[in-house]
């Protein structure tokens, strides 16, 4: 459970920066602080307006109530007497737009309130809204609990809320079943597993920045043999307890301390759909590719380069805070875990993303992520509108009322009801640009797009605070970690992490299937608990590499074959 | 002795227990029909449709199931036999020593554990265990081969016994504390007058005192022969030891997580429950049969 | 021979001591381990160089905890919810086992009864069923759920009940020539003798009601109204990354998980050390049970 930590950590303040200032895509921009009343803004957009269309900003004639299942942070402390069911936003809601949210439950994020939705999806003791993931969302469009919300959407969702889904294509196909709309989606940003490296120990080794498997190898042979991390020092740390080897087509943990860099560097994805030669589909974890690969780790475990420990391990992170390691593979915001817990007890930890390794003929290859959260609405509601208003809302809905009330403070979560994550695709590639290009004085804070950019914009604000010159080497020793502490954090992330994710040039694989198929709901468990213990097996030697033979053969007769058939008919 | 006025009084003291089984124990069992349903949270359970053994069958069919099934019994069998010998022994061993003070405060150490939840002493056990850890150490300074103890097949259903074991002798040994105390003492000091040794007092009086209390136990314990003990196995298990530490409970509770097959999670934990009856039935029915001993 | 015999002995009895001292210690470690966790320092408890002393000595994690509301309001909860539980359990159990303690032939319906109450030991309906009654009972967020929601102790029943019946018959027929009622032969001469048992019993049932999280997380659907180990256990969830914020990032990085975490484990085992050594006695002080007729 502990890898989905701060996973998406960049697609929230993403969204944060969306929330914040209003203003979403293009047309929406004029809804922001500028207009005096929220329902005043629609008159910005330049779309022509359809007869009829009602305005996605309009006050409810009377109060309409909403109950929602909620995952609360148990940890987070609110303003005076507030809670996540009465606070300035809910207030804001119901005042403004006579929206009252009541708690049907409250359950903390994460297990507990998993657990919370599967009991009141299967005791069919739903409250109107609540958040649920892709098996959820699957079981209750199969026990017809969710509303259409096809109809509500069209009528009443902003423009800009629109242009938000159709500048992700496919994401609503994904929730649409039989022509019915059963859920919004949250968006992701694609993120591919960098390699994180202590580069103050390959100064001290005098060694380059890998780019390939074998530089890695090398590599990470020389921090064990001069004992950069201590007496015990491990090679690459990557799955650790209850983890994963790889991303999969279902289960997307943004590649943190898994291995999936080494498959893509040998041209093998596991964990999804691929096409073969011919253009059929075929499964990753079944190809020569993932054999070879796993060949290489069993090789690279019985020298050590690999932990000893992977797979039982209780956390990766805590072994990259204590400094044992230097070398895993992660999205580019994994500056925000461990390192800085490894910064703080040694200073010259000197954290670096690279782009590597590159395959053979020097492409460096990922897959993509899917989104796994999803907004649903009981089809006992009444008032399925509510839910697309506040989404609109939350995201653009911001008047210069909401500013005052709010007193600039960034609502969360915890604030928020129903908070869902949307934006369009750009975000981190902007905020890290446009960091590079303030920080190199190419571009002043006025330059910034606040209204479309506001997170980038916030960043830029304190960047000066946390950077040393020289500004384009993202070094520990030029940071400055004290004076904007909160912010250090994610400056570093961003430029450190950031910039080397979005100078790659990135040769992106899609799975073919981004959901279970008919067969899958029976056999799946079976399946992947077969790949998860050969795989395993082989990579710690206690199973031959030929095994792999054998579970390719299991495989395909339990189930394998009928399941690709189904996923070619998805092509 | 028969006392038929005295009847009615009885029903009136099983009355307060009774309403708290029929209400809270009774009305939810209705729910075992979701074994032969084809569950539909739409619906609810007596509306959902039948589907008669399909549930059952596509159990049998599940390649895995054998291997469940028998990672289960062994595990749990194990846990059971541990779990009454050590703590019998335990309780024999502490009950030769007079020393109140001393034998207080032994009582109380290793009744410790037991509050530990599986969480945190499966965290201890990783941490002890682990590559470079404290027992691989001590190996090293015999000339044994550091390794992985946690990724061994063999070794990993051993480690599950012993650390249930260490976890629950102490708590398990509280009843046979207290089977043991109430060993009538003129009994010993008779024996002592005979001079009847201290291995002699402890096989002819202790042990046939406190093996009535013993079998009770194993008896009831046996319900549980398919409750190899989910809590403790989630928090230590990973795929390279599935083949010897999968049980019931983690399969079912993974294919619960990729999606939510009650029908099945229901059957299966039927067909647990009918297991464990039919043992205590038979055990019941032996021990009335040959011992002339009622269990319950 | 004596002396020869009475040296065995001594070895014997020296031997014993030693196994037994081991044996303590070896359970007492990993609450030491646990304790000296959580007074260290994050970053030393991170390195895992701490083991049997706290390096880096703090209270921030005992601090953290304590500093908070729902905390102390949990505690009372649980409080509350073991008081009434072990009342409640406490005297349907002793009710139910007397007559439960009679043959058949005393008392006719006995043994319809008592396999009624091996099946309620062995089967359940599951969780979803489980639920949706205790909703229509009206058990959501309410003290009762935790109290009664668990079901009748079974188990416990039927171990009074052995240990009622294989207590001598004389003792209750004398109280039946002395003209004593069923009510004044259990509270007055059974009670008082089925005491070793019942408190045995009574440690069960506190154990369970204080160490029991997940009904809470079922019935109670606001953290207002949990028991302290749902409390305990929610706090030490770890947080939804999706939906995580600035102020989330800051926390983590301030405070490890890893001696929070033994702090709060430690603060929960707290009340019943405490107790247990109080109901020791009762083992201790045992009678009866040495009358089973072998």
């Amino acid at each position: 459970m502990k890898k989905h930590l701060l996973l998406l950590l960049s697609v929230i303040l993403v969204a944060m920066s969306l929330s914040a200032c209003g203003g979403g895509n293009k047309n929406a921009g004029s809804n922001a602080s500028n207009s005096p009343d929220a329902s005043g803004g629609n008159k910005g957009t330049n779309t022509p307006v359809v007869e009829e269309v009602v305005d996605p900003f309009a006050k409810f004639d009377e109060p309409t109530e909403i109950s929602v299942g909620r995952g609360i942070d148990p940890n987070y402390k609110f303003d005076g007497t507030d809670t996540s069911e009465d606070n300035v936003y809910t207030r804001w809601l119901k005042d403004k737009y006579n929206i009252v949210v009541k708690h049907a439950w409250e359950a903390a994020n994460g297990t507990d309130y998993q657990q919370k939705v599967s009991l009141a999806i299967s005791s069919n003791d739903l409250p109107d809204a609540m958040i649920v993931n892709e098996t959820q969302l699957r079981q209750m469009v199969k026990a017809g609990q969710l509303a259409d919300l096809k109809e509500v959407y069209e009528k009443y969702a902003s423009p800009a809320l629109k242009a938000v889904y159709d500048s992700n294509p496919g994401l609503l196909d994904s929730v649409t079943f039989d022509g019915k709309l059963y859920a919004l989606p949250e968006t992701t940003l694609p993120s591919a597993p960098l390699t994180w490296i202590r580069k103050d120990w390959l100064d001290q080794l005098g060694l380059e920045p890998p780019k390939t498997l074998e530089d890695i190898e090398k590599i990470a042979q020389a921090f064990i043999d001069n004992k950069m991390g201590g007496e015990n020092t491990i090679g690459i740390v990557g799955t650790q307890q209850g983890g994963t080897l790889y991303s999969t087509f279902l289960n997307s943990t943004d590649h943190w301390y898994n291995f999936s860099s080494i498959f893509f560097a040998n041209g093998a994805y596991p964990g999804i759909w691929v096409k073969d030669a011919d253009g059929n589909a075929v499964y990753g974890s079944t190809t020569p590719e993932t054999k070879e690969t796993l060949a290489l780790m069993r090789d690279w475990y019985a020298k050590g380069i690999l932990d000893k420990e992977l797979g039982v391990r209780k956390s990766t992170g805590e072994v990259v805070a204590s400094g044992q390691t230097g070398i895993f593979f992660g999205p580019w915001w994994s500056a925000y875990n461990n390192i800085p817990d490894n910064i703080k007890n040694d200073p010259k930890a000197n954290w670096r993303a690279y782009a590597a390794p590159l395959d053979a003929s020097g492409k460096f290859n990922s897959n993509s992520a899917t989104g796994s959260s999803y907004l649903v609405v009981s089809k006992n509601y009444k008032h399925p509108e509510t839910v697309i208003k506040m989404t609109t809302l939350h995201q653009w809905g911001k008047d210069e009322e909401y500013q005052t009330l709010t007193a600039g403070k960034q609502m969360t979560s915890q604030e928020v009801p129903l908070f869902l994550i949307l934006g369009a695709g750009d975000q981190l590639e902007y905020a890290v640009n446009s960091l590079r290009d303030y920080l190199a004085g190419k571009m002043t804070l006025e330059d910034f797009d606040n209204n479309n950019y506001g997170w980038a914009y916030e960043m830029a604000n304190h960047a000066l605070n946390v950077k040393k010159d020289p500004m384009d080497n993202y070094d520990i020793e030029y940071w400055d970690q004290e004076t904007d502490a909160g912010f250090f954090t994610h400056l570093y992330a961003h430029l450190n992490g950031g910039s080397a994710f979005v100078d790659a040039d990135i040769n992106w694989v899609r799975s073919i299937a981004t959901a279970q198929t008919k067969t899958m709901e029976s056999r799946w468990t079976n399946l992947k608990k077969l790949e998860d213990e050969t795989f395993l097996k082989i990579i710690m030697g206690s199973a031959d590499l030929d095994s792999f033979d054998t579970f390719v053969e299991k495989w395909k007769d339990q189930g394998g074959d009928k399941i690709t058939e189904e996923v070619n008919e998805l092509k | 002795m028969l006392n038929k006025g005295f009847n009615k009084h009885y029903y009136l003291m099983l009355l307060p227990g009774l309403i708290w089984l029929f209400f809270y124990n009774l009305l939810p069992m209705y729910g075992i029909l979701t074994a032969f349903k084809e569950f539909n949270p739409g619906l609810g359970i007596l509306k959902s449709p039948w589907v008669g053994l399909e549930n059952f069958q596509y159990m049998f069919e599940l390649d895995d199931s054998k291997l469940i099934f028998r990672n289960t019994i062994l595990i749990a069998f194990s846990k059971m036999v541990g779990n009454l010998l050590v703590p019998l022994t335990f309780a024999l061993m502490l009950n030769e020593v007079k020393h109140k003070l001393f034998t207080r405060t032994v009582q109380t150490a290793v009744y410790l554990p037991h509050f530990l939840s599986w969480v945190i002493v499966a965290g201890m056990m990783l941490d002890i265990f682990s590559y470079n850890g404290p027992v691989n150490s001590l190996l090293e300074v015999l000339g044994v081969q550091p390794m992985m103890f946690f990724t061994n097949e063999r070794l990993f259903p051993a480690l599950l016994v012993g650390s249930d074991v260490w976890k629950e002798f102490g708590f398990n040994a509280i009843i046979f504390f207290s089977a043991l105390t109430s060993i009538n003492p003129e009994m010993y000091e008779a024996a002592a007058i005979d001079g009847a040794s201290q291995w002699k007092r402890l096989t002819k009086i202790t042990i046939p005192s406190i093996l009535p209390v013993a079998v009770l136990l194993a008896t009831l314990s046996l319900g549980n022969i398919l409750n190899a003990g989910f809590d403790q196995i989630f928090n230590l298990y990973n795929p390279s030891v599935y083949s010897t530490g999968d049980i019931i409970d983690t399969w079912v509770y993974r294919a619960g997580l990729i999606d939510m097959q009650y029908g099945l999670a229901t059957a299966v934990g039927l067909l647990k429950s009918v297991v464990g009856f039919v043992l205590i039935t038979v055990s019941y029915s032996l021990a009335y049969r040959f011992a002339n001993y009622r269990i319950f | 021979m004596v002396t020869e015999r009475s040296a065995l002995s001594r070895l014997f009895n020296g031997l014993n001591v030693v196994v037994l001292i081991l044996t303590m210690l070896l359970c007492l470690l990993p609450v030491w381990y646990t304790l000296s966790i959580s007074l260290s320092d994050k970053a030393a408890a991170a390195a895992g160089t701490v083991f049997l002393w706290p390096k880096g000595f703090t209270f921030d994690s005992y601090r953290t905890i304590v500093n908070d509301s729902q905390f102390l309001r949990s505690f009372f909860i649980s409080v509350q919810r073991v008081a009434y539980g072990s009342a409640i359990s406490f005297f349907a159990i002793l009710l139910m086992s007397y007559p439960l303690s009679k043959t058949s032939k005393e008392f006719r319906p006995r043994n319809i009864i008592m396999w009624l109450l091996i099946f309620v030991m062995l089967f359940n309906g599951g969780l979803v069923p489980w639920y949706l009654t205790m909703k229509s009972l009206g058990m959501i967020n309410s003290i009762w759920g935790l109290v009664l929601g668990g079901g009748l102790p079974v188990f416990n029943v039927i171990l009074v009940m052995n240990y009622i019946r294989n207590m001598p018959k004389e003792l209750e027929e004398s109280a039946l020539i002395d003209g004593a009622g069923p009510w004044r032969i259990l509270f007055s001469i059974l009670l008082p003798l089925a005491m070793p048992v019942l408190a045995t019993v009574l440690v069960f049932t506190i154990v369970y009601h204080w160490n029991e999280f997940f009904q809470g997380l079922v019935l109670m659907n606001k953290a207002d109204h949990y028991p302290l180990q749902s409390y305990i256990r929610q706090v030490a969830v770890v947080i939804d990354p999706t939906k995580m914020d600035e102020e989330s990032v800051k926390r983590m990085s301030n405070l490890s998980n890893q001696t929070l975490n033994a702090a709060k484990i430690f603060i929960s085992m707290l009340p019943l050390l405490v107790i247990y050594p109080f109901l020791q006695k009762y083992f201790v002080k045992g009678i009866t049970l040495g009358s089973v007729k072998g």
